[in-house]
Protein backbone atom coordinates (compact mmCIF):
# COMPACT_ATOMS: atom_id res chain seq x y z
CA UNK A 1 0.00 0.00 0.00
CA UNK A 2 1.15 3.47 -0.79
CA UNK A 3 0.86 6.53 1.40
CA UNK A 4 -1.88 8.07 -0.76
CA UNK A 5 -3.98 4.93 -0.47
CA UNK A 6 -3.61 4.93 3.30
CA UNK A 7 -4.57 8.58 3.54
CA UNK A 8 -7.60 7.94 1.33
CA UNK A 9 -8.70 5.08 3.55
CA UNK A 10 -8.19 7.31 6.56
CA UNK A 11 -10.35 10.06 5.05
CA UNK A 12 -13.11 7.73 3.93
CA UNK A 13 -13.47 5.66 7.07
CA UNK A 14 -11.88 7.81 9.71
CA UNK A 15 -9.76 4.92 10.98
CA UNK A 16 -7.23 2.33 9.84
CA UNK A 17 -8.64 -1.18 9.89
CA UNK A 18 -7.27 -3.03 6.89
CA UNK A 19 -4.18 -5.30 7.43
CA UNK A 20 -2.39 -3.73 4.47
CA UNK A 21 -2.75 -0.31 6.04
CA UNK A 22 -1.47 -1.57 9.35
CA UNK A 23 1.56 -3.08 7.64
CA UNK A 24 2.22 0.23 5.91
CA UNK A 25 1.96 2.12 9.15
CA UNK A 26 4.59 -0.08 10.71
CA UNK A 27 6.98 0.86 7.94
CA UNK A 28 6.10 4.51 7.23
CA UNK A 29 6.81 7.06 9.92
CA UNK A 30 5.05 9.94 8.12
CA UNK A 31 1.86 7.99 7.77
CA UNK A 32 2.11 6.82 11.35
CA UNK A 33 2.48 10.40 12.54
CA UNK A 34 -0.44 11.56 10.36
CA UNK A 35 -2.67 8.78 11.68
CA UNK A 36 -1.69 9.56 15.25
CA UNK A 37 -2.48 13.24 14.77
CA UNK A 38 -5.83 12.39 13.25
CA UNK A 39 -6.74 10.10 16.12
CA UNK A 40 -5.88 12.82 18.58
CA UNK A 41 -7.91 15.32 16.64
CA UNK A 42 -10.82 12.90 16.47
CA UNK A 43 -10.73 12.42 20.20
CA UNK A 44 -10.60 16.15 20.65
CA UNK A 45 -13.61 16.51 18.41
CA UNK A 46 -15.50 14.07 20.60
CA UNK A 47 -14.47 16.05 23.63
CA UNK A 48 -15.85 19.20 22.09
CA UNK A 49 -19.30 17.70 22.48
CA UNK A 50 -18.71 17.41 26.18
CA UNK A 51 -18.02 21.08 26.74
CA UNK A 52 -20.10 22.73 29.35
CA UNK A 53 -22.83 25.09 28.34
CA UNK A 54 -23.73 28.44 29.82
CA UNK A 55 -25.58 27.92 33.09
CA UNK A 56 -28.41 30.19 32.00
CA UNK A 57 -29.02 28.33 28.75
CA UNK A 58 -31.91 26.21 29.99
CA UNK A 59 -33.66 29.07 31.76
CA UNK A 60 -33.26 31.30 28.75
CA UNK A 61 -34.64 28.72 26.35
CA UNK A 62 -37.62 27.94 28.54
CA UNK A 63 -38.35 31.62 29.20
CA UNK A 64 -38.33 32.24 25.48
CA UNK A 65 -40.67 29.33 24.91
CA UNK A 66 -43.09 30.45 27.62
CA UNK A 67 -43.12 33.98 26.29
CA UNK A 68 -43.90 32.69 22.83
CA UNK A 69 -46.61 30.47 24.21
CA UNK A 70 -48.18 33.33 26.15
CA UNK A 71 -48.16 35.43 23.01
CA UNK A 72 -49.76 32.64 21.07
CA UNK A 73 -52.43 32.05 23.66
CA UNK A 74 -53.15 35.73 24.23
CA UNK A 75 -56.75 36.69 23.46
CA UNK A 76 -57.20 38.05 20.00
CA UNK A 77 -59.33 40.99 21.18
CA UNK A 78 -61.60 41.27 18.18
CA UNK A 79 -63.22 44.37 19.66
CA UNK A 80 -60.09 46.32 18.79
CA UNK A 81 -60.57 45.68 15.11
CA UNK A 82 -64.25 46.55 15.39
CA UNK A 83 -63.47 49.79 17.22
CA UNK A 84 -60.93 50.79 14.60
CA UNK A 85 -63.39 50.05 11.83
CA UNK A 86 -66.10 52.12 13.48
CA UNK A 87 -63.70 55.02 14.02
CA UNK A 88 -62.62 54.96 10.38
CA UNK A 89 -66.22 54.87 9.21
CA UNK A 90 -67.11 57.78 11.48
CA UNK A 91 -64.21 59.82 10.15
CA UNK A 92 -65.28 59.20 6.57
CA UNK A 93 -68.87 60.20 7.38
CA UNK A 94 -67.75 63.36 9.17
CA UNK A 95 -65.58 64.44 6.28
CA UNK A 96 -68.38 63.77 3.81
CA UNK A 97 -70.89 65.74 5.91
CA UNK A 98 -68.48 68.67 6.23
CA UNK A 99 -67.97 68.71 2.49
CA UNK A 100 -71.70 68.67 1.91
CA UNK A 101 -72.20 71.56 4.34
CA UNK A 102 -69.51 73.62 2.65
CA UNK A 103 -71.04 72.90 -0.73
CA UNK A 104 -74.47 73.96 0.42
CA UNK A 105 -73.43 77.07 2.32
CA UNK A 106 -70.91 78.43 -0.18
CA UNK A 107 -72.37 81.30 -2.28
CA UNK A 108 -72.57 81.15 -5.98
CA UNK A 109 -69.42 82.01 -7.77
CA UNK A 110 -69.61 85.69 -8.63
CA UNK A 111 -68.84 87.00 -12.04
CA UNK A 112 -65.17 87.80 -12.14
CA UNK A 113 -64.77 91.54 -12.06
CA UNK A 114 -61.51 93.30 -12.47
CA UNK A 115 -61.01 96.05 -9.97
CA UNK A 116 -58.51 98.59 -11.16
CA UNK A 117 -56.38 100.37 -8.69
CA UNK A 118 -57.28 104.02 -8.50
CA UNK A 119 -54.47 106.52 -8.10
CA UNK A 120 -54.43 108.59 -5.01
CA UNK A 121 -55.60 112.09 -5.32
CA UNK A 122 -52.83 114.60 -5.58
CA UNK A 123 -50.19 112.03 -6.21
CA UNK A 124 -47.66 113.21 -8.69
CA UNK A 125 -46.84 110.90 -11.50
CA UNK A 126 -43.22 109.99 -11.95
CA UNK A 127 -41.42 110.80 -15.12
CA UNK A 128 -42.05 108.08 -17.64
CA UNK A 129 -39.22 106.28 -19.21
CA UNK A 130 -38.46 107.45 -22.72
CA UNK A 131 -39.89 105.01 -25.16
CA UNK A 132 -38.83 104.72 -28.71
CA UNK A 133 -41.47 103.21 -30.86
CA UNK A 134 -40.79 102.06 -34.37
CA UNK A 135 -42.54 103.87 -37.20
CA UNK A 136 -46.08 102.75 -37.87
CA UNK A 137 -46.73 100.03 -40.35
CA UNK A 138 -47.80 101.36 -43.70
CA UNK A 139 -50.97 99.28 -43.89
CA UNK A 140 -52.28 100.46 -40.54
CA UNK A 141 -53.62 103.99 -40.62
CA UNK A 142 -53.05 105.92 -37.45
CA UNK A 143 -56.30 105.85 -35.61
CA UNK A 144 -56.54 108.12 -32.64
CA UNK A 145 -58.31 106.78 -29.66
CA UNK A 146 -60.16 108.52 -26.97
CA UNK A 147 -59.61 107.65 -23.39
CA UNK A 148 -61.97 108.94 -20.79
CA UNK A 149 -60.99 107.74 -17.40
CA UNK A 150 -63.78 107.59 -14.88
CA UNK A 151 -62.22 109.65 -12.14
CA UNK A 152 -58.52 109.96 -12.66
CA UNK A 153 -57.31 113.19 -14.13
CA UNK A 154 -55.32 113.22 -17.28
CA UNK A 155 -51.82 112.23 -16.58
CA UNK A 156 -48.67 111.61 -18.40
CA UNK A 157 -48.65 108.73 -20.81
CA UNK A 158 -47.58 105.33 -19.67
CA UNK A 159 -46.19 103.40 -22.62
CA UNK A 160 -46.07 100.13 -20.77
CA UNK A 161 -49.67 100.53 -19.81
CA UNK A 162 -50.46 101.36 -23.38
CA UNK A 163 -48.89 98.18 -24.55
CA UNK A 164 -50.77 96.33 -21.87
CA UNK A 165 -53.99 97.93 -22.98
CA UNK A 166 -53.60 96.61 -26.45
CA UNK A 167 -52.67 93.10 -25.45
CA UNK A 168 -56.14 91.62 -24.83
CA UNK A 169 -57.42 92.79 -28.14
CA UNK A 170 -54.58 91.19 -29.96
CA UNK A 171 -55.00 87.95 -28.09
CA UNK A 172 -58.63 87.81 -29.09
CA UNK A 173 -58.11 87.91 -32.82
CA UNK A 174 -55.49 87.30 -35.47
CA UNK A 175 -52.94 89.95 -36.10
CA UNK A 176 -54.28 91.07 -39.45
CA UNK A 177 -57.74 91.47 -38.01
CA UNK A 178 -56.38 93.25 -35.00
CA UNK A 179 -54.53 95.66 -37.16
CA UNK A 180 -57.59 96.38 -39.27
CA UNK A 181 -60.11 96.78 -36.45
CA UNK A 182 -58.88 99.64 -34.27
CA UNK A 183 -59.95 102.41 -36.59
CA UNK A 184 -63.46 101.04 -36.84
CA UNK A 185 -64.07 100.58 -33.14
CA UNK A 186 -62.48 103.77 -31.95
CA UNK A 187 -64.89 106.22 -30.56
CA UNK A 188 -64.91 109.78 -31.82
CA UNK A 189 -62.03 111.44 -30.10
CA UNK A 190 -63.08 113.75 -27.39
CA UNK A 191 -59.50 114.60 -26.69
CA UNK A 192 -57.44 113.36 -29.56
CA UNK A 193 -53.90 112.60 -28.67
CA UNK A 194 -51.00 111.92 -30.85
CA UNK A 195 -48.46 109.22 -30.53
CA UNK A 196 -45.30 110.28 -28.86
CA UNK A 197 -46.63 113.44 -27.32
CA UNK A 198 -45.75 112.44 -23.85
CA UNK A 199 -44.85 115.90 -22.76
CA UNK A 200 -48.36 117.26 -23.13
CA UNK A 201 -49.82 114.69 -20.85
CA UNK A 202 -51.90 113.02 -23.52
CA UNK A 203 -52.25 109.31 -23.90
CA UNK A 204 -51.28 107.54 -27.09
CA UNK A 205 -54.04 105.52 -28.67
CA UNK A 206 -54.08 101.78 -28.05
CA UNK A 207 -54.28 101.07 -31.71
CA UNK A 208 -51.07 99.25 -32.40
CA UNK A 209 -50.86 96.00 -30.54
CA UNK A 210 -48.52 94.48 -33.00
CA UNK A 211 -46.19 97.42 -32.88
CA UNK A 212 -46.23 97.54 -29.16
CA UNK A 213 -45.38 93.89 -29.01
CA UNK A 214 -42.46 94.38 -31.28
CA UNK A 215 -41.28 97.40 -29.38
CA UNK A 216 -40.54 95.63 -26.13
CA UNK A 217 -38.80 92.27 -26.14
CA UNK A 218 -39.96 91.47 -22.63
CA UNK A 219 -43.48 91.13 -23.95
CA UNK A 220 -42.42 87.90 -25.54
CA UNK A 221 -42.75 86.12 -22.25
CA UNK A 222 -45.49 85.74 -19.72
CA UNK A 223 -43.31 87.31 -17.08
CA UNK A 224 -42.91 90.33 -19.28
CA UNK A 225 -46.66 90.57 -19.57
CA UNK A 226 -47.12 90.45 -15.85
CA UNK A 227 -44.42 93.03 -15.33
CA UNK A 228 -46.04 95.36 -17.83
CA UNK A 229 -49.39 94.97 -16.11
CA UNK A 230 -47.83 95.72 -12.78
CA UNK A 231 -46.18 98.83 -14.16
CA UNK A 232 -49.43 99.91 -15.70
CA UNK A 233 -51.24 99.54 -12.43
CA UNK A 234 -48.58 101.49 -10.56
CA UNK A 235 -48.44 104.42 -12.90
CA UNK A 236 -51.01 107.19 -12.51
CA UNK A 237 -53.54 106.94 -15.21
CA UNK A 238 -52.71 103.35 -15.76
CA UNK A 239 -56.14 102.28 -14.73
CA UNK A 240 -57.59 104.64 -17.28
CA UNK A 241 -55.41 103.19 -19.95
CA UNK A 242 -56.30 99.70 -18.95
CA UNK A 243 -59.92 100.71 -18.95
CA UNK A 244 -59.56 102.10 -22.43
CA UNK A 245 -58.00 98.94 -23.66
CA UNK A 246 -60.69 96.93 -21.99
CA UNK A 247 -63.30 99.11 -23.61
CA UNK A 248 -61.77 98.51 -27.00
CA UNK A 249 -61.58 94.78 -26.40
CA UNK A 250 -65.15 94.65 -25.12
CA UNK A 251 -66.39 96.60 -28.10
CA UNK A 252 -64.73 94.15 -30.42
CA UNK A 253 -66.33 91.25 -28.66
CA UNK A 254 -69.82 92.78 -28.97
CA UNK A 255 -70.08 94.09 -25.43
CA UNK A 256 -69.61 97.46 -23.84
CA UNK A 257 -67.15 98.23 -21.11
CA UNK A 258 -68.69 100.07 -18.22
CA UNK A 259 -67.55 101.31 -14.86
CA UNK A 260 -69.56 100.92 -11.73
CA UNK A 261 -69.07 103.63 -9.12
CA UNK A 262 -70.15 102.84 -5.60
CA UNK A 263 -71.46 105.44 -3.24
CA UNK A 264 -70.19 103.40 -0.33
CA UNK A 265 -66.60 104.46 -0.92
CA UNK A 266 -65.57 101.24 -2.57
CA UNK A 267 -63.26 101.53 -5.54
CA UNK A 268 -64.97 101.54 -8.93
CA UNK A 269 -65.44 98.28 -10.72
CA UNK A 270 -65.18 97.66 -14.37
CA UNK A 271 -67.48 95.29 -16.15
CA UNK A 272 -68.64 94.54 -19.61
CA UNK A 273 -72.29 94.52 -20.56
CA UNK A 274 -74.16 93.68 -23.72
CA UNK A 275 -75.09 96.68 -25.76
CA UNK A 276 -78.81 96.60 -24.84
CA UNK A 277 -77.99 96.65 -21.13
CA UNK A 278 -75.27 99.28 -21.16
CA UNK A 279 -75.98 102.96 -20.61
CA UNK A 280 -76.08 105.21 -23.58
CA UNK A 281 -72.80 106.91 -24.47
CA UNK A 282 -72.19 109.80 -22.24
CA UNK A 283 -74.94 108.83 -19.78
CA UNK A 284 -75.13 107.04 -16.49
CA UNK A 285 -77.57 104.72 -14.80
CA UNK A 286 -78.04 105.21 -11.12
CA UNK A 287 -79.50 102.55 -8.94
CA UNK A 288 -79.82 101.54 -5.31
CA UNK A 289 -79.33 98.07 -3.99
CA UNK A 290 -81.48 97.48 -0.94
CA UNK A 291 -80.44 95.19 1.89
CA UNK A 292 -83.12 92.71 0.90
CA UNK A 293 -81.54 92.37 -2.53
CA UNK A 294 -84.03 94.57 -4.36
CA UNK A 295 -82.49 96.79 -6.99
CA UNK A 296 -84.16 100.08 -7.77
CA UNK A 297 -83.10 102.33 -10.62
CA UNK A 298 -83.00 106.03 -9.86
CA UNK A 299 -84.61 106.91 -13.12
CA UNK A 300 -86.63 104.93 -15.58
CA UNK A 301 -84.46 103.37 -18.19
CA UNK A 302 -84.89 104.63 -21.74
CA UNK A 303 -86.95 102.86 -24.31
CA UNK A 304 -85.49 99.63 -25.58
CA UNK A 305 -83.57 98.93 -22.41
CA UNK A 306 -83.93 95.76 -20.46
CA UNK A 307 -84.07 96.75 -16.79
CA UNK A 308 -84.81 93.24 -15.61
CA UNK A 309 -81.82 91.74 -17.36
CA UNK A 310 -79.59 94.58 -16.21
CA UNK A 311 -80.79 94.21 -12.65
CA UNK A 312 -80.10 90.51 -12.75
CA UNK A 313 -76.68 91.14 -14.16
CA UNK A 314 -75.91 93.65 -11.46
CA UNK A 315 -77.12 91.36 -8.72
CA UNK A 316 -74.68 88.73 -9.86
CA UNK A 317 -71.85 91.08 -8.93
CA UNK A 318 -72.52 90.37 -5.26
CA UNK A 319 -72.62 94.04 -4.44
CA UNK A 320 -73.17 95.35 -0.99
CA UNK A 321 -76.30 97.42 -0.39
CA UNK A 322 -75.93 101.07 -1.35
CA UNK A 323 -76.07 103.57 -4.16
CA UNK A 324 -74.29 102.94 -7.42
CA UNK A 325 -73.75 104.66 -10.70
CA UNK A 326 -73.04 102.76 -13.88
CA UNK A 327 -71.19 104.67 -16.55
CA UNK A 328 -70.31 103.63 -20.04
CA UNK A 329 -66.62 103.81 -20.81
CA UNK A 330 -65.25 105.33 -23.91
CA UNK B 1 -60.00 -13.27 2.35
CA UNK B 2 -62.23 -10.95 0.50
CA UNK B 3 -62.67 -10.73 -3.22
CA UNK B 4 -59.79 -9.15 -5.10
CA UNK B 5 -60.41 -5.63 -6.29
CA UNK B 6 -61.70 -5.25 -9.78
CA UNK B 7 -59.20 -4.10 -12.44
CA UNK B 8 -60.94 -0.75 -12.61
CA UNK B 9 -59.90 0.04 -9.05
CA UNK B 10 -56.67 -1.89 -8.94
CA UNK B 11 -54.83 0.34 -11.39
CA UNK B 12 -55.38 3.69 -9.61
CA UNK B 13 -54.56 2.10 -6.29
CA UNK B 14 -51.36 0.69 -7.71
CA UNK B 15 -50.37 4.09 -9.09
CA UNK B 16 -51.11 5.73 -5.78
CA UNK B 17 -49.04 3.21 -3.93
CA UNK B 18 -46.19 3.84 -6.37
CA UNK B 19 -46.35 7.62 -6.17
CA UNK B 20 -46.89 7.93 -2.46
CA UNK B 21 -43.82 6.89 -0.51
CA UNK B 22 -44.39 4.12 1.91
CA UNK B 23 -44.29 5.30 5.50
CA UNK B 24 -41.05 4.49 7.18
CA UNK B 25 -40.97 2.30 10.14
CA UNK B 26 -40.68 4.16 13.41
CA UNK B 27 -37.13 4.09 14.72
CA UNK B 28 -36.18 3.21 18.20
CA UNK B 29 -36.06 6.63 19.78
CA UNK B 30 -35.03 7.13 23.40
CA UNK B 31 -37.07 10.34 23.39
CA UNK B 32 -40.26 8.66 22.29
CA UNK B 33 -42.02 8.92 25.64
CA UNK B 34 -41.24 12.59 26.10
CA UNK B 35 -42.13 13.40 22.53
CA UNK B 36 -45.46 11.67 22.84
CA UNK B 37 -46.22 13.43 26.10
CA UNK B 38 -45.12 16.79 24.77
CA UNK B 39 -47.34 16.37 21.73
CA UNK B 40 -50.19 15.73 24.12
CA UNK B 41 -49.48 19.06 25.83
CA UNK B 42 -47.20 17.97 28.63
CA UNK B 43 -44.97 20.96 29.22
CA UNK B 44 -42.77 19.11 31.68
CA UNK B 45 -42.06 16.46 29.06
CA UNK B 46 -41.03 19.09 26.60
CA UNK B 47 -38.81 20.70 29.21
CA UNK B 48 -37.10 17.35 29.71
CA UNK B 49 -36.47 17.21 25.98
CA UNK B 50 -34.97 20.68 26.13
CA UNK B 51 -32.75 19.78 29.03
CA UNK B 52 -31.62 16.63 27.26
CA UNK B 53 -30.66 18.20 23.94
CA UNK B 54 -29.97 21.87 24.56
CA UNK B 55 -26.29 21.28 25.27
CA UNK B 56 -25.69 19.31 22.10
CA UNK B 57 -27.54 21.80 19.98
CA UNK B 58 -25.81 24.72 21.63
CA UNK B 59 -22.35 23.29 21.01
CA UNK B 60 -23.25 22.51 17.43
CA UNK B 61 -24.58 26.02 16.89
CA UNK B 62 -21.58 27.60 18.52
CA UNK B 63 -19.19 25.67 16.31
CA UNK B 64 -21.22 26.44 13.22
CA UNK B 65 -21.75 30.13 13.95
CA UNK B 66 -18.53 30.88 15.82
CA UNK B 67 -20.27 33.19 18.27
CA UNK B 68 -21.73 32.44 21.66
CA UNK B 69 -24.54 34.95 21.58
CA UNK B 70 -25.51 33.91 18.10
CA UNK B 71 -25.47 30.32 19.27
CA UNK B 72 -27.73 31.16 22.21
CA UNK B 73 -30.22 32.88 19.94
CA UNK B 74 -30.03 30.03 17.47
CA UNK B 75 -30.77 27.46 20.18
CA UNK B 76 -33.76 29.45 21.38
CA UNK B 77 -35.09 29.73 17.87
CA UNK B 78 -34.47 26.05 17.31
CA UNK B 79 -36.49 24.98 20.32
CA UNK B 80 -39.23 27.39 19.43
CA UNK B 81 -39.47 25.78 16.02
CA UNK B 82 -39.37 22.36 17.59
CA UNK B 83 -42.16 23.31 19.95
CA UNK B 84 -44.32 24.64 17.16
CA UNK B 85 -43.51 21.82 14.77
CA UNK B 86 -43.75 18.95 17.20
CA UNK B 87 -47.18 18.10 15.86
CA UNK B 88 -45.69 17.49 12.42
CA UNK B 89 -42.96 15.19 13.75
CA UNK B 90 -43.85 11.73 12.45
CA UNK B 91 -41.22 9.76 14.30
CA UNK B 92 -39.54 8.49 11.13
CA UNK B 93 -36.20 9.62 12.54
CA UNK B 94 -34.97 10.08 16.03
CA UNK B 95 -36.00 13.24 17.78
CA UNK B 96 -32.36 14.14 18.14
CA UNK B 97 -31.78 13.84 14.41
CA UNK B 98 -34.88 15.88 13.66
CA UNK B 99 -33.89 18.58 16.15
CA UNK B 100 -30.35 18.65 14.77
CA UNK B 101 -31.71 19.20 11.28
CA UNK B 102 -33.75 22.14 12.54
CA UNK B 103 -30.74 23.59 14.33
CA UNK B 104 -28.63 23.33 11.19
CA UNK B 105 -31.34 25.05 9.20
CA UNK B 106 -31.52 27.85 11.74
CA UNK B 107 -27.76 28.25 11.72
CA UNK B 108 -27.67 28.36 7.93
CA UNK B 109 -30.24 31.12 7.94
CA UNK B 110 -28.30 33.06 10.52
CA UNK B 111 -25.09 32.64 8.60
CA UNK B 112 -26.82 34.01 5.54
CA UNK B 113 -28.28 36.98 7.37
CA UNK B 114 -26.55 40.31 7.52
CA UNK B 115 -26.18 40.28 11.27
CA UNK B 116 -24.41 36.98 11.21
CA UNK B 117 -22.13 38.24 8.46
CA UNK B 118 -21.28 41.27 10.56
CA UNK B 119 -20.55 39.08 13.52
CA UNK B 120 -18.31 36.88 11.44
CA UNK B 121 -16.54 39.94 10.08
CA UNK B 122 -15.51 40.92 13.56
CA UNK B 123 -14.53 37.36 14.39
CA UNK B 124 -13.60 35.54 11.19
CA UNK B 125 -14.32 31.88 11.05
CA UNK B 126 -12.34 31.00 7.96
CA UNK B 127 -8.94 32.30 7.08
CA UNK B 128 -6.73 34.63 9.03
CA UNK B 129 -4.62 33.90 12.01
CA UNK B 130 -6.89 35.55 14.55
CA UNK B 131 -7.79 33.66 17.64
CA UNK B 132 -10.91 31.59 17.38
CA UNK B 133 -13.90 33.27 19.02
CA UNK B 134 -14.50 30.27 21.19
CA UNK B 135 -10.97 30.22 22.52
CA UNK B 136 -11.92 32.32 25.52
CA UNK B 137 -14.69 29.88 26.28
CA UNK B 138 -12.30 26.99 25.74
CA UNK B 139 -9.75 28.35 28.15
CA UNK B 140 -12.36 28.22 30.84
CA UNK B 141 -12.99 24.57 29.99
CA UNK B 142 -9.43 23.39 30.37
CA UNK B 143 -9.37 20.76 33.05
CA UNK B 144 -6.34 21.32 35.32
CA UNK B 145 -6.54 17.80 36.68
CA UNK B 146 -4.24 16.00 34.14
CA UNK B 147 -1.28 18.05 35.18
CA UNK B 148 0.41 21.06 33.71
CA UNK B 149 2.05 19.48 30.66
CA UNK B 150 -0.84 17.28 29.64
CA UNK B 151 -3.28 20.08 30.22
CA UNK B 152 -1.22 22.41 28.15
CA UNK B 153 -0.94 19.91 25.31
CA UNK B 154 -4.63 19.12 25.41
CA UNK B 155 -5.52 22.77 25.45
CA UNK B 156 -3.20 23.49 22.54
CA UNK B 157 -4.58 20.60 20.54
CA UNK B 158 -8.14 21.67 21.25
CA UNK B 159 -7.30 25.17 20.15
CA UNK B 160 -5.63 23.82 17.01
CA UNK B 161 -8.65 21.67 16.20
CA UNK B 162 -10.96 24.62 16.77
CA UNK B 163 -8.86 26.76 14.50
CA UNK B 164 -8.77 24.08 11.83
CA UNK B 165 -12.53 23.64 12.13
CA UNK B 166 -13.02 27.36 11.68
CA UNK B 167 -11.10 27.24 8.42
CA UNK B 168 -13.37 24.64 6.88
CA UNK B 169 -16.26 25.50 4.65
CA UNK B 170 -19.68 25.48 6.33
CA UNK B 171 -20.66 22.27 4.53
CA UNK B 172 -17.53 20.45 5.66
CA UNK B 173 -17.88 21.81 9.16
CA UNK B 174 -21.50 20.67 9.37
CA UNK B 175 -20.85 17.09 8.34
CA UNK B 176 -17.70 16.81 10.44
CA UNK B 177 -19.42 18.09 13.56
CA UNK B 178 -22.37 15.79 13.07
CA UNK B 179 -20.39 12.64 12.40
CA UNK B 180 -17.21 13.16 14.38
CA UNK B 181 -18.25 15.41 17.23
CA UNK B 182 -21.82 14.25 17.84
CA UNK B 183 -21.30 10.72 16.58
CA UNK B 184 -24.27 10.59 14.27
CA UNK B 185 -24.35 7.79 11.74
CA UNK B 186 -24.17 8.50 8.07
CA UNK B 187 -27.90 7.91 7.75
CA UNK B 188 -28.71 10.27 10.58
CA UNK B 189 -26.37 12.90 9.21
CA UNK B 190 -28.01 12.56 5.81
CA UNK B 191 -31.43 13.00 7.42
CA UNK B 192 -30.29 16.01 9.41
CA UNK B 193 -28.54 17.66 6.49
CA UNK B 194 -31.26 16.84 4.03
CA UNK B 195 -28.97 15.20 1.53
CA UNK B 196 -28.21 11.72 0.23
CA UNK B 197 -26.16 9.12 1.99
CA UNK B 198 -23.49 9.14 -0.74
CA UNK B 199 -23.23 12.88 -0.47
CA UNK B 200 -22.59 12.58 3.22
CA UNK B 201 -19.87 9.99 2.63
CA UNK B 202 -18.01 11.98 0.01
CA UNK B 203 -18.45 15.26 1.85
CA UNK B 204 -17.22 13.76 5.08
CA UNK B 205 -14.13 12.31 3.40
CA UNK B 206 -13.25 15.72 1.95
CA UNK B 207 -13.90 17.35 5.32
CA UNK B 208 -11.59 14.92 7.11
CA UNK B 209 -8.86 15.50 4.57
CA UNK B 210 -9.22 19.27 4.86
CA UNK B 211 -9.13 19.14 8.64
CA UNK B 212 -6.12 16.85 8.59
CA UNK B 213 -4.24 19.11 6.22
CA UNK B 214 -5.02 22.18 8.30
CA UNK B 215 -3.89 20.41 11.44
CA UNK B 216 -0.67 19.17 9.87
CA UNK B 217 0.06 22.76 8.90
CA UNK B 218 -0.34 24.20 12.38
CA UNK B 219 0.50 21.26 14.64
CA UNK B 220 4.17 20.40 15.12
Amino acid sequence: MRCEELRRELDETGEITSPAARDHLAACADCARAVALWEEARATLRELDQESTPPFLHARVMANLRAAERERLAPRRPWRLAARSVAALAAVLAISFAGWIVWRVAPETPVPVEVPTAPRAGERAPEPEPVTLPPPLPEVPPAPATVSPPRAPSTRPAPAALREAAAPAEEAMPRSEAEAKPAAVAEPPATPVALGTAADGAVPPPARPSLSRRATPERETAEGTRAARARAARQPGGEALTMAARSAAATRSGEVACTLFAGTGEPPRTLTLPEPLAPAPGSEIGFTLLPDGELRFDEPLPEGSEPGALAERLRRLALSPGDYRLRRDG
Amino acid sequence: MGAPPSPGFAYPLAVLSWVRPAPRAAVDDPDRVEVTAARAGDEAAFERLVARHEGTLYRLARRLLGDEEEALDAVQETFLRIYRGLGAFRGEARFRTWATGIAIHVCRNRLASASARAARRSVPLAGGEEEDPSSRFERELVDPAPGPEAAARGSELRRAVSRALAKLTPEHREVLLLCEMQGLSYEEAAAALGCRLGTVRSRLARARRALRQHLEGIWP
